[in-house]
């Protein structure tokens, strides 16, 4: 079996939108004589995940994200560029590919609403012709790893937001898909919830060595389940690789912040750079690799009596901020 | 197939428990269904109360049309409903979930849901044809009922068909409520003898919105009325007919809808 289990090469989506001009007279025209606008929601995107592989995907809103997953589903053909999923082109044959991923859409259930959770189980069990000892054993698994027996028979709309996304990960992952999608699995989870998807997650790609894309804005939810990043702007692919590389590549910044007894002279030391400072407080950032954590904290030390002292390490989300340089649409 | 049908009574299953669930609403919307179809058929009588005959049939005969358009209706109404949802589902993103499934996505729309508010049509339908059938000498045995039967479905896939190819066409407007309203006011006009009516009508229910193979046409190949019988034994080819031209078309609006640049 090949290793390589997606292979996505120059893929390009456009949409066409409509305009309307403004007031009623332009909806008028807009109606008679509609002018449309391209955009280009992924613009030539490149890249490889392999058999087993845990990947986040993260990039800001409108940046391709949803587009991708998409056309990785299936559910989109490509404007341009071709994609394979497991040697197949998942839009041509959607129906084949359909049965051998998962996709988990974060706020959005896939399981019948006034019915319990056994019910949507026993469904989809038919749905996606998982014989019955597989299934047995599946939902076995999850009533283990995501507490599934607290909820079994509780109709979906009466569950809290955090268990029914237990509910839905279990239903994505019960008939085993080697692929497995996740949009924002977390938004608007409270911490604990947040915390049980992520175990899953890890759990889930660990043991069953499931594929996961895991398309997130919390990056925390990348730190433990996703050794490898892809990020997407403005529809091409910015960065691809470990997450331990761009903390390294971009992590050397350190940030200083001393609370002040008193006032204190103008700070000064070759390579510091001083964000701020004023009656009570010092800011300075530098790079570790040209000069020394310890050499720093030493002279601010010196230069004034200190109350308090924070060392802050650039972190994922920090470096993500500065990639993107404040660079919004 | 086969899976299919285990799927489809699994569904229907679903379905109905998801109803059970809300009761009190279900027995209330049924009950003001009830009456209000029951004052409808009262009308035709009130007709028939002043009136002999209306185009030349009567008052039985008129029943089994109206009543026979009724069940119909109500088959459609209460199982295959949810084409009318296919430009929200367009609209709020809810086909993408469906399209990730490896089940023909118009079966999972069909199939998905069981509407609540209808049972009294398909009372009212049932009694009123049983009523009439029984004054004509239509329901004497099993074979005129399956006969029945069998127009009732193809009744109700022409019902399906109109449904689906004016909601197919939300791919392009994004929502089709205007022109899905008017298949649904069109279908008033079916429950009566279409020879009351001019041509231009005539022809609109037969070959453009062939609601008349869901009442009439049927009804006059259970008749015998040679004017009109042929139509009527053609019923079903006209459902199987019809609904694959609105099945092909659903998936050319479902191409655009994935396709390129649109």
């Amino acid at each position: 079996m090949p290793s390589c289990l997606i292979e996505a090469h120059d893929l390009t989506r456009e949409f066409r939108v409509a305009e309307t001009p403004e007031g009623f007279l332009g909806g008028l025209r807009g109606f008679l004589k509609p002018r449309y606008r391209l955009v280009q929601a992924l613009a030539g995107a490149s890249f490889r995940i392999d058999r087993g592989e845990a990947v986040g995907y993260i990039g800001l809103n409108g940046a391709g994200k949803s587009t991708t997953i998409k056309l990785l589903c299936g559910i989109l053909a490509p404007t341009r560029g071709r994609v394979t999923v497991a040697g197949i082109d998942p839009h041509r044959r959607r129906l084949e590919n359909a049965g051998r991923i998962g996709l988990v859409v974060g706020q959005r259930t896939q399981l019948w609403w006034d019915l319990p959770v056994r019910e949507s189980f026993q469904l989809l069990r038919r749905v996606y012709r998982v014989p019955l000892a597989a299934y047995r054993a599946n939902v076995a698994l999850f009533h283990d790893l995501l507490d599934l027996g607290s909820i079994w028979n509780t109709p979906v709309r009466l569950l809290s937001l955090g268990q029914r996304m237990r509910a839905d990960l279990a239903a994505v992952f019960l008939h085993d898909p080697p692929m497995v999608y996740l949009d924002e699995p977390t938004i608007g989870l409270d911490v604990l919830a947040k915390a049980a998807v992520r175990q899953f997650l890890k759990e889930i790609n660990r043991t069953r060595g499931v594929t996961l894309l895991l398309a997130t804005h919390d990056l925390r939810d990348l730190a433990l389940t996703c050794p490898r990043v892809l990020m997407v702007h403005r529809g091409r692919i910015l960065y691809d690789g470990g997450q331990e590389e761009l903390l390294g590549r971009y992590g050397q910044e350190v940030q200083v912040v001393a609370e002040l007894e008193r006032q204190a002279p103008p700070f000064t030391l070759p390579g510091v750079s001083v964000l701020r400072q004023d009656a009570g407080r010092l800011e300075v950032v530098f790079n570790r690799r040209s000069v020394p954590v310890a050499a720093v904290l030493a002279a601010v030390t010196e230069s004034c009596p200190v109350r308090d002292l924070s060392v802050r390490e650039a972190d994922l989300e920090s470096i993500v901020q500065r990639l993107y340089g404040g660079d919004r649409r | 197939m086969l899976r299919h049908i285990i799927l489809y009574g699994l569904y229907l299953r679903a379905n109905w428990l998801s109803l059970m669930q809300y009761r009190l609403d279900f027995a209330v919307k049924n009950i003001s269904g009830l009456t209000l179809n029951l004052v409808l058929v009262a009308g035709v009588g009130i007709i028939f109360s002043r009136v002999g005959e209306i185009g030349g049939w009567s008052f039985h005969q008129v029943l089994f049309i109206y009543a026979l358009g009724m069940v119909c209706r109500a088959v459609w109404h209460l199982l295959w409903v949810d084409t009318l949802s296919i430009g929200l589902l367009v609209r709020r993103g809810g086909l993408d979930r469906l399209l990730v499934r490896p089940l023909n996505p118009l079966f999972q729309i069909m199939a998905g849901y069981l509407d609540d508010d209808d049972w009294g049509e398909l009372l009212v339908g049932l009694v009123g044809l049983t009523v009439a059938g029984r004054e004509l000498g239509l329901v004497e045995h099993g074979g005129q009922v399956l006969l029945l039967g069998l127009f009732v479905l193809s009744g109700a896939l022409i019902y399906s068909a109109i449904h689906l190819a004016a909601n197919t066409t939300a791919f392009w407007l994004v929502s089709a409520r205007s022109l899905d309203l008017l298949a649904w006011e069109l279908d008033n006009f079916s429950r009566y003898p279409l020879n009351i009516f001019g041509t231009g009508i005539r022809f609109l229910l037969t070959w453009v919105v062939p609601y008349g193979f869901a009442g009439f046409y049927p009804a006059m190949a259970v008749f015998g009325e040679t004017r009109w019988a042929l139509l009527g034994w053609a019923t079903a080819l006209v459902g199987l007919g019809a609904f694959a031209l609105a099945y092909r078309f659903w998936l050319y609006g479902l191409a655009s809808y994935q396709g390129t640049g649109t």
